[in-house]
Order: C-alpha cells, then structure tokens, then sequence
C-alpha cells in the first residue's frame, strides 16, 4: 500500500527530533514533489528581481533613503545567494532520511520563504479568510500554502523538541 | 561580504549621513504580516536573540495585536545586523533611531 508520509501509522508527523539530535524526515512524496517545483519557480524569481519576491528583501530604512541604498547595496546580493543556497540544499537532501540543525534550519527557511511568496501573490490578509471557490485557477496554490504552512510549523515544533 | 557569523563590524555603514546623530541609540521594529505563522516568529525571536519562550511570544503577541514592537536595540551596526538576520529570516523588519 502507499504511504502518505508520516513515521507510522499512528505518528503523521512529517519532521521529528531524533534521539541522537538529529531530524527525521518523512515526508509524502507529493509535497517533496512540490518543493521541487515551487523552489524551481523560486529560483527564476530570482533571477527576474520579480515584485513578488519583495518580502524576501523588505526596506531596511523606510525613512532615509541614502541609508536603505547603502544597506541594500551591502545585504542585497548576500540575501539572494542565501535564498539559492537554501534551495539547493533542500532539492540535494530532499531523499535523505535525516536532517542535521542547520539543514532542518535551511529547509526552516526556504520553505517560509516560498510562503512569503505565495502569500503575496495570493493577496492574504488578516481580515479576510483565504477561501476559494474550487474552480478558481488559484486553488491549488492555495492548497501549497497550506501545505508549506504546515511543514514550517512541523519543522519548528521539531526545532523546539530536546534532542 | 556579510557573513552572519562575522564580527557586526563588517556591516558598519559610511558615516557620511548629516540626518543621523551619532549618539542616538537605534531600535529594530518588526511589523505584523498576515504571512508568517505565529509559531515561526516567536521561534525567530529567541533563536536571534537568545530570548526566553515567554519574552518570544509575547513581542510576537505584541507585533500581532499592536502591528509592531520593538524586538533589539542598540548602536545602529548592532541594529543593522539584527535587521539583516530577520530578513534573512522572512521577518518585516526596520531600523530607526528612538
């Protein structure tokens, strides 16, 4: 029979602390898919200096503008590489069973920020529930932030566990 | 190049600016997004800043119920480098002097 990720039958958990402190992985095989695809997306976006990555690199110095040029000038391109960094390290260890911190971190991090874009483009506010009508083309991008959602607080949840 | 691991100093900015004084401290503002999950900023909080569970998820709770809080402040190369690594982190992070 298939598996839909999780340890066991009863343990649906995607991401666990182990006990030697190090992070397992059991992810369905859908979302490892879909992380491939969306950071792949993610990676072209950079490259376009697309507007709805503008979350990713928000203004330093909303009030000084000689001073956000110089910040930008000097976090600019270290945020993009880390971004490409990040996603490289997630598609290379997407079949691994564990993680170790600063791995789990890394995936911590990318996978917000696919959400960060996500959000953007779908336009999600506080006031107002992000709901769809199931023909609407956006519907399956609101499922994957659905999805994205849950594997960063998974991954922070296991963050928190004592190894 | 800013390394996260590196000494703030790499980030000093020129000093060029006549509209900031010097001698006034600097405060790092996060601002509410309806993106990040509640369990995710309060995480960010104690991991950058080493804060207790509690002190975590109450500026999270302030960031959300006020629209911001002030989550460090400091000189403005300390504050310069904590709003890189919010934004490294997703964070909506500023800097302004108090």
């Amino acid at each position: 029979m298939a598996t839909n990720g999780g340890f066991g039958f009863f343990d649906r958990r995607w991401v666990r602390r182990g006990k030697a402190g190090e992070f397992e992985l059991a992810l369905p095989e859908g979302v490892e898919a879909l992380l491939v695809n969306l950071l792949g997306q993610l990676e072209e976006l950079l490259a376009t200096d697309a507007s709805v990555t503008w979350r990713l690199f928000p203004t330093a110095y909303p009030d000084n503008a000689q001073a956000e040029q110089e910040f930008q000038d000097l976090v600019r391109d270290d945020l993009v590489q880390q971004q490409r960094d990040a996603a490289k390290l997630v598609i290379s260890t997407l079949q691994h069973e564990t993680l170790t911190e600063d791995e789990v971190s890394a995936w911590m991090r990318s996978t917000n920020s696919l959400r960060l874009v996500l959000g953007t483009i779908l336009d999600v506010s506080e006031e107002e529930p992000l709901v769809v009508e199931p023909a609407d083309p956006l519907a399956a991008m609101v499922s994957a932030y659905e999805v994205l959602g849950h594997l960063v607080d998974q991954i922070v949840t296991a963050l928190r566990e004592v190894g | 190049m800013v390394v996260m691991s590196a000494s703030p100093v790499e980030l000093a900015p020129p000093v060029s600016e006549t509209n900031i004084d010097p001698d006034r401290p600097w405060v790092v503002i996060v601002w509410n997004d309806p993106i990040n999950l509640m369990s995710y900023v309060t995480y960010i909080f104690q991991k950058l800043f080493g804060y207790s569970v509690e002190k975590a998820t109450q500026l999270m709770l302030a960031v959300h119920h006020e629209g911001k809080a002030v989550v460090s402040n400091g000189s403005r190369e300390k504050a310069e480098l904590d709003v890189f690594r919010l934004h490294e982190h997703g964070l909506w992070a500023t800097m302004q002097q108090d």
